[in-house]
């Protein structure tokens, strides 16, 4: 009875730690996903106001695809996110993607893009509003 | 009925490119005169993976897509007849792409 006992407690207790453990390891690689999705925004930001706003450079074809790849980089993260933030975020950075890798129909060079226009102002800053959305939506705190 | 299976990372890039030629290589222009009006005057359907690439950009998709209506006078209706995507990495391009033909005009 007592041996019983006694392997019943053990058993419960193992499961217990694996429960915690499963737990915490669960919850790292989450937190570590998120800052890399974090990150790879960061680089999608900085990217965006090379290309459309910093007036002291010409934007130039590998600068655009620096961007368009960095915003397919964050995407395969976002393939990786579970639970019902992950088709919002999808949505958010999709549509951030139309904004910032939308080139004007009549642009023909990128020497042309008027850095400092109300149009270019404003298409990068309301792709700008979406990352930061999203950057709240995934953030780890 | 005659369809072509179109691969755009193994049958035209890993890595597409601006809007237009102009602009850069492998272009949304480049790949609709290059690869898929030729392709639909010969198959009735496309079926085209979008997979694989490193990346698109919406203007390559816009004038890839909605630039067979707007340069080339496809009714909307009958693209979209003629369009099948594959999309496992990124289904919501899919969406975007059947917008940009709706609103080509």
């Amino acid at each position: 009875m007592k041996t019983s006992l006694y392997i019943i407690l053990s058993l419960t207790g193992w499961l217990v730690v694996f429960l915690i453990n499963r737990h915490f390891h669960t919850k790292n690689n989450l937190n570590s996903l998120k800052n890399k999705i974090s990150e790879e925004i960061d680089i999608i930001c900085n990217l965006a106001n090379d290309f459309w706003v910093n007036e002291r450079m010409t934007s130039t074809h590998g600068d655009y695809l620096k961007l368009t790849q960095s915003f397919k980089k964050c995407r395969l993260l976002l393939s990786s996110l579970k639970g019902k933030d992950k088709e919002k975020a999808i949505h958010l950075l999709n549509e951030a993607k139309k904004h910032l890798t939308s080139t004007p129909k009549n642009m023909k060079s990128y020497a042309s893009i008027k850095k400092g226009s109300a149009f270019v102002v404003t298409k990068y800053q309301y792709g700008l509003e979406l990352l930061e959305e999203l950057r709240r939506l995934v953030s780890p705190f | 009925m005659k369809v072509k299976k179109i691969n755009i990372a193994k049958d035209y890039t890993k890595f597409p490119g601006p809007r237009y030629e102009e602009l850069g290589p492998f272009s949304g222009e480049d790949f609709r005169e290059q690869v898929l009006l030729p392709a639909l005057e010969e198959y009735e359907i496309l079926e085209i993976n979008l997979d694989g690439t490193a990346g698109y950009g919406s203007s390559f998709l816009d004038e890839a897509f909605a630039g067979i209506v707007r340069e080339h006078n496809f009714a909307p209706e009958k693209l979209l007849q003629a369009l099948r995507f594959i999309s496992k990495e990124e289904p919501e391009l899919v969406d975007e792409i059947l917008a940009y033909i709706k609103d080509a005009n």
